[in-house]
């Protein structure tokens, strides 16, 4: 199914949540609202869900395949909505909770109780979750019970499906799991779905495309690659991952960096060039150009080591080298280094906060 | 509750002379009241309704008027609980999901029963529809007589033991919170199902609660119902003011036989009092598990 929005506002007396939202998801396609808290990404699920309704202005329009579904209540939308603490019927077991969408259909569409149970454990295979049926909700874990939340949503054949936080109340690797198994049970249904987040690893690994909102606005909108590459803004580029902001110059395709933002800058000249950690290159010898720093402290990033340096004029950096990398240089605390940008990114001026311009 | 536990274990150990002397205050007055201001005269009421011996225990609550007595209290009851019930549970909904104008108002009405004094309570439906009331001409124009008899006492019944549900739903359905409703909803799930199915089995326990609560209150009420009945003996006098009756004419033995029927009315609903809460406790405990983060 399809879904659009058009011109979408939503007013809690003063504050705009939804600020003019115009959004089209695509038949079959995993969305993600990515955005900080506050960013509107909840509240717009929750426009679509029919929990919340959108202020009524000329020109505004939410479009299920066409049709416009903004004054139908939420029973009528035939959606899953899965919330972010599972909100499962903590007095029914899990088959009670799945079947639950079935039983409360009006008498003429309701499957006999034969079919019910059948769907059920057909859904409980599907989670993993076969011979569950009997237990209630307390007697499971977080992410079962998310899968369960899962499954009664399924259990209805909505048209599409919204998850709201779904894995934000799990520990990360239960969360690293669930975000795979998600990603194929999508695969295998291909129904429409849209997963609402702040983690933005969740966003660029599960979803085809990446909706980022921030203060009730879409800010950009693309493939995982699209926004993480080639973001609009510094605060996309902030939002997806940590960033260096330097002073330099752009030589062509090679970045020059200067020094730190704030620091005196004396030629028109410069720009501030924003760096990811993994595309700072840190070297021992200063080559033609390399940015002198010390070492502060070097962190463990997981896969990778995480060097704090200190540039000269007082500004602090992020690199992130490889173990392999790291070990060959055997940097050390308190050490001078070199910095290098493999790549950097230039925004316009008017993508840019007053504090970023020059 | 093991936090608590714990931290009386650790004041135990480190406890000064001090210490041990408060608390010995603490824990002798708190003795002494409990057995001299309570424990002392509920066993009294039994002794003094057996004095004289079972026959004369028994003839006393056959008497015709004792019977009436009971029959009446039983139909009070009867009457105000359900309508109590069904009004603390519709209140208890309208305050904690939904938003309207004058919500905070209608919440401290609702406790108005508790701050103001039964008598008071008693004396409003007078002057409603006594004979010089307000509504009094209009009511005895119908042909009803409210005061004086028991539809006045049922009024009065039921205006006192009013919060006593709401009082005990609003918050907990504040605590649980309205997830569990909006799931049903969206798995399609009309209103009415939602409330029957969803909600109603959350609160279950705070209800019976809450319902023992009223039924407690609605047997023993003494001062409204004793300014709307009349004392008509026989016909408008339930269980306490029939104690008070046989009390003034020093019918001490029936007085006493009576009143052992209340304090065993009463000691029950403290037992299923006791034995709610305690599954209430129990189940905010499994609710609480199933919270993230806890």
């Amino acid at each position: 199914m399809t879904i659009e929005l058009r011109q979408i506002h939503k007013h809690y007396q003063q504050f705009a949540a939804l600020d003019g939202i115009d959004l089209k998801i695509r038949d079959g396609q995993l969305t993600a609202l990515l955005g900080p808290s506050g960013s509107g990404k909840t509240t717009l699920l929750r426009v679509i869900a029919g929990l919340e309704f959108p202020d009524s202005n000329p020109g505004s329009a939410l479009l299920f395949d066409g049709r416009d579904v903004a004054a139908s209540e939420s029973a009528k939308r035939q959606i899953g909505f899965v919330f972010q603490h599972y909100a499962l019927f903590k007095h029914m077991t899990v088959a009670d909770n799945i079947a639950f969408g079935l039983r409360v259909k009006p008498r003429r569409e309701r499957p006999s109780e034969g079919q019910i149970k059948s769907r059920v454990d057909e859904l409980l295979s599907l989670i993993q979750l076969a011979g569950f049926g009997n237990r209630y909700p307390s007697q499971l874990s977080g992410g079962q019970r998310q899968r369960v939340a899962l499954a009664r949503a399924l259990a209805v054949t909505p048209r599409f499906l919204l998850l709201d936080e779904p894995f934000g109340a799990l520990d990360a690797k239960v969360r690293q799991g669930l975000r795979t198994w998600l990603r194929q049970l999508h695969e295998e249904l291909q129904m429409t779905t849209i997963l609402v987040t702040h983690d933005q690893e969740e966003a660029l690994e599960v979803a085809d495309t990446v909706v980022i909102m921030n203060r009730g606005r879409i800010v950009q909108e693309g493939t995982p690659e699209e926004v993480f590459h080639r973001p609009v803004n510094h605060f996309v580029m902030d939002f997806l991952g940590r960033v260096n902001v330097f002073r330099g110059r752009m030589d062509g395709d090679q970045a020059q960096l200067l020094g730190n933002l704030e620091a005196p800058k004396p030629s028109h000249e410069q720009i501030p060039l924003f760096v990811r950690p993994h595309d700072l290159e840190v070297d021992r010898q200063p080559g033609d150009s390399g940015l002198p720093a010390t070492i502060q402290r070097i962190g463990q990033g997981g896969n990778f080591a995480r060097i704090y340096v200190e540039l000269p004029d007082g500004g602090q950096a992020t690199a992130e080298l490889p173990w392999s990398r790291f070990h060959e240089l055997g940097l050390q605390r308190g050490e001078r280094v070199y910095l290098r940008a493999r790549a950097a990114q230039v925004f316009s001026p008017d993508a840019l906060p007053a504090d970023y311009q020059i | 509750m093991n936090q608590e536990g714990t931290g009386e274990l650790a004041m135990n150990r480190h406890r000064s002379w001090q210490d041990r002397m408060t608390s010995g205050i603490a824990i002798a007055m708190t003795m002494a009241i409990v057995i001299g201001l309570l424990a002392i005269p509920v066993a009294s009421i039994f002794f003094e309704a057996f004095r004289e011996g079972w026959t004369v225990f028994a003839r006393s609550l056959v008497d015709p008027a004792a019977i009436s007595a009971i029959q009446l209290t039983l139909l009070v009851v009867a009457i105000a609980v359900p309508l109590n019930t069904i009004f603390g549970v519709a209140a208890a909904v309208a305050l904690t999901r939904y938003e309207f104008r004058g919500k905070t108002i209608l919440g401290s009405i609702i406790d108005l029963p508790f701050a103001v004094s039964p008598v008071i309570s008693g004396l409003i439906f007078v002057l409603l529809f006594g004979s010089q009331g307000w509504l009094g001409p209009i009511v005895g124009k119908l042909g009803f007589q409210i005061i004086f008899a028991i539809p006045g006492i049922v009024l009065a019944t039921i205006f006192v033991t009013v919060p006593f549900v709401a009082r005990e739903l609003i918050p907990l359905m504040q605590e649980q919170g309205s997830e569990e409703e909006l799931a049903a909803i969206s798995l399609g799930a009309t209103g009415w199902q939602t409330f029957w199915r969803i909600t109603l089995p959350k609160i279950r326990w705070g209800l019976f609660y809450g319902v023992a609560l009223c039924t407690a209150r609605a047997l023993g009420e003494f001062g409204a119902v004793s300014v709307v009945s009349g004392h008509i003996r026989g016909k408008t006098t339930t269980m306490p003011l029939h104690v008070e009756i046989l009390y003034n004419e020093y019918n001490i033995p029936a007085a006493f036989a009576m009143a052992s029927l209340l304090a065993v009315a009463g000691l029950a609903s403290l037992v299923v009092k006791e034995f709610l809460h305690h599954r209430m406790m129990r189940q905010r405990q499994q609710d609480a598990i199933q919270l993230p983060g806890s």
